[in-house]
């Protein structure tokens, strides 16, 4: 009990909760930003928190991501323009919804179904993540290398159009992991004489440019975009009869999107994704959707948040980042010197409490924030992408500087942001890579030492069932998509309306 | 290049993908090549662990993913899904000199100093993207930078690249 006390209480001092609000208040906004993702925005938080402590620091950064998913659903009811793409779902109903001067309603919906689903997942993640690191507590450097290399399988189903593009962008990610000096040998690897590569490629650098960097060369071919506005908004809140409406849907979405979230690399798009077309798949008036159905703004709704929670359990239990925006928080705890992982929650337990605090808190403040502030949040999208992004490039530059005070660091986030915009253009994401950067050390320390410890016989791995369990999860994780676009088609024959929503 | 154009090549294979697989090989190749230039530890000290063996391993699964995919696109499109619509639209000029900029001012950075770097992106980068208020670039280009420095610098406690601003910054 004394862990869970410490951990709240260190949440509620008030220097603390200015941090949360601020991180609340950010994430909404960078939410609401077209182009600007909350994974972006976490990266970007990451040299801001340098001065610190590490739980004030990781309390910001995942109110940020709770507030940030949330955030991209204002701008995608009001405007049709999904701040991030975990809202690209719900732009589908909430949007037609605004039109029939019922936008309060809609973001009524968004706001309820988003808290419902985060609060869930919560409740998954205060459970989960403890007993779970219990169970990881008794992992020896097989099973870890089994644990990794199926977290680089699910790079196979994170949301893109192509598995075979993300396992290709995350297997460049460990590839690029390597870097450096090798641990065992003490060899350097992939060095080409440059001093600055021994000590490895830094996360910093790399996620600020993959992640903002790509997006500012891609924003600057849509600067004369123009958005549909809504033109005004009536704020009319959701009913009980609303309510009553969604809670079947509400309560399946947040079970999805926690699952989905627990998932090694699934984020909130897919879960978004799925929590829509599940809804549809359940409704009785399937003829509504897309034209302003509130079931069809709470399902996607619902799932997005409580992924959110769902993605804090392997991240912090295990060391394997649930999506990735968690990925770049992992990134976080390594640079704050923590080292992510069962350890982590056996030694300071109170960590996961006050995370879990900040998260709860980050909820509710963003349903009080977020409702009758939405209008004035929309308004962020006032704001000339000619001076958007410029601010964006001067934050990135500063922030890949900050953390060692070097320039090589700049040029290593420019360089990573221009191969980031090729990236994208052609399908290959930059999560992958970063997943496949973060998981290519855990994947090879604990190879190294599994096959040190069996004396160089890799048949001896399979002696352990927690090797075997995950060696077939990794296969399902890389064969899944294939077999489940296969069902997919051979449902879709037999079934004349074929499928709801693709990802 | 939207990948559609290749009529020299058989349907199946997509002429852009065709082209990343090309250059992901040649990369992968140079660095198998590297790997081979690595110094050897004994095997005693590396416990029968080279540490050519993982990269190696990375590489080896990269290639193999590499050459499935000039056939993807073939494949994709029968499952309903257009791999080259994010990339049907040709790179626009902008996007270019946009990225130009930045490597001009990242280039001057050093001789510049941070605190000029930034006023230099301010008014660069809005320009080049067909701003031309000044009454509110120049504005922008000294509030912004300067909030930022109180940040990092006050804040924060990073010592900014002082550049030919050192003997006013000392």
């Amino acid at each position: 009990m004394e862990p869970v006390i410490q951990g709240i209480t260190l949440i509620l001092e008030p220097y603390n909760l200015l941090l949360i609000l601020g991180g609340v208040v950010m994430g909404v906004l960078v939410g609401a930003l077209p182009g600007l993702s909350s994974t972006l925005a976490v990266a970007l938080l990451l040299p801001f928190t340098l001065q610190l402590q590490p739980i004030p620091a990781i309390a910001m950064m995942a109110a940020l991501y709770c507030a940030g998913t949330f955030g991209g659903s204002i701008t995608a009811i009001l405007i049709n323009t999904p701040g991030a793409p975990p809202a690209v779902a719900t732009a589908l109903d909430g949007f037609p919804l605004a039109q029939r001067g019922e936008a309060g309603r809609a973001l009524g919906i968004a706001a309820v179904s988003s808290v419902c689903g985060g609060m869930f997942s919560l409740l998954i993640f205060i459970v989960a993540a403890p007993m779970l690191a219990k169970i990881a507590l008794s992992f020896r450097p097989q099973e870890y290398f089994a644990l990794a290399l199926f977290g680089l399988s699910m790079l196979a189903s994170i949301s893109g159009k192509s598995s075979l593009r993300n396992l290709i962008a995350g297997a460049f990610g460990v590839l690029v992991a390597t870097i450096g000096i090798h641990e065992t040998t003490g060899v350097e690897r992939f060095v080409f004489s440059i001093p600055e590569f021994v000590e490895g490629i830094g996360f910093v650098p790399v996620l600020i440019g993959l992640f903002a960097m790509a997006e500012l060369l891609n924003q600057s071919s849509k600067l004369d975009s123009a958005v549909e506005r809504v033109k005004s908004i009536a704020i009319k809140l959701p009913s009980m009869a609303d309510f009553k409406l969604i809670r079947w849907t509400v309560a399946r979405s947040a079970v999805i999107g926690t699952f989905i979230g627990i998932l090694p690399a699934e984020g909130s798009t897919v879960a978004a994704i799925i929590g829509y077309n599940e809804a549809k798949r359940w409704s009785k008036n399937k003829e509504e959707f897309g034209k302003g159905s509130i079931i069809g703004i709470a399902g996607p709704e619902t799932a997005n948040n409580a992924a959110t929670g769902g993605a804090m359990v392997p991240t912090l239990a295990l060391g394997i980042p649930g999506s990735g925006t968690t990925a770049v928080i992992l990134a976080a705890l390594m640079v704050h010197g923590l080292r992510p992982g069962p350890y982590l929650i056996q030694n300071t337990p109170h960590f996961v409490y006050a995370i879990f605090t900040a998260m709860f808190i980050a909820n509710v403040l963003f349903l009080i924030l977020g409702l009758p502030g939405a209008k004035l949040f929309a308004r962020i999208t006032l704001i000339p992408r000619q001076f958007l992004w410029p601010a964006v490039f001067v934050f990135s530059m500063i922030g890949a500087y900050a953390l060692n005070q070097s320039l090589f660091d700049v040029w290593v986030m420019l360089l990573s942001g221009v191969l980031g915009f090729f990236m994208l253009r052609h399908g290959f994401g930059p999560a992958p890579f970063v997943m496949g950067l973060i998981l290519g050390r855990l994947v090879e320390e604990n190879w190294s030492r599994a096959m040190i410890i069996y004396d160089n016989n890799f048949l001896r791995f399979f002696e352990s069932w927690i090797v075997d369990l995950f060696l077939v999860l990794t296969i399902i994780g890389l064969f899944g998509p294939f077999i489940f676009r296969q069902l997919n088609v051979l449902m879709n024959k037999m079934k004349p309306e074929g499928r709801v929503l693709e990802d | 290049m939207d990948g559609k154009g290749g009529t020299w090549l058989p349907s199946f294979l997509h002429p852009t993908d065709l082209w990343i697989t090309l250059v992901l090989l040649a990369i992968g190749a140079f660095l198998f090549y590297e790997t081979s230039t690595w110094e050897t530890a004994p095997p005693a000290f590396s416990q029968n662990i080279p540490p050519t063996f993982f990269p190696r391993l990375v590489l080896g699964i990269i290639i193999f993913l590499t050459l499935i995919l000039p056939f993807e696109s073939h494949y994709a499109i029968k499952q309903g899904t257009d791999l080259d619509e994010d990339r049907s639209a040709k790179v626009e000029r902008i996007t270019y000199i946009t990225a130009l900029g930045l490597l001009f001012i990242v280039t001057l950075s050093e001789w510049l100093g941070t605190d000029l770097s930034m006023v230099l992106a301010c008014v660069l980068l809005p320009m080049l993207w067909g701003e031309r208020r000044l009454k509110i670039i120049i504005p922008f280009a000294i509030i912004f930078p300067l909030v930022v420095r109180l940040v990092f610098v006050e804040g924060l406690m990073v010592h900014f690249l002082p550049g030919i601003l050192e003997p006013i910054l000392g």
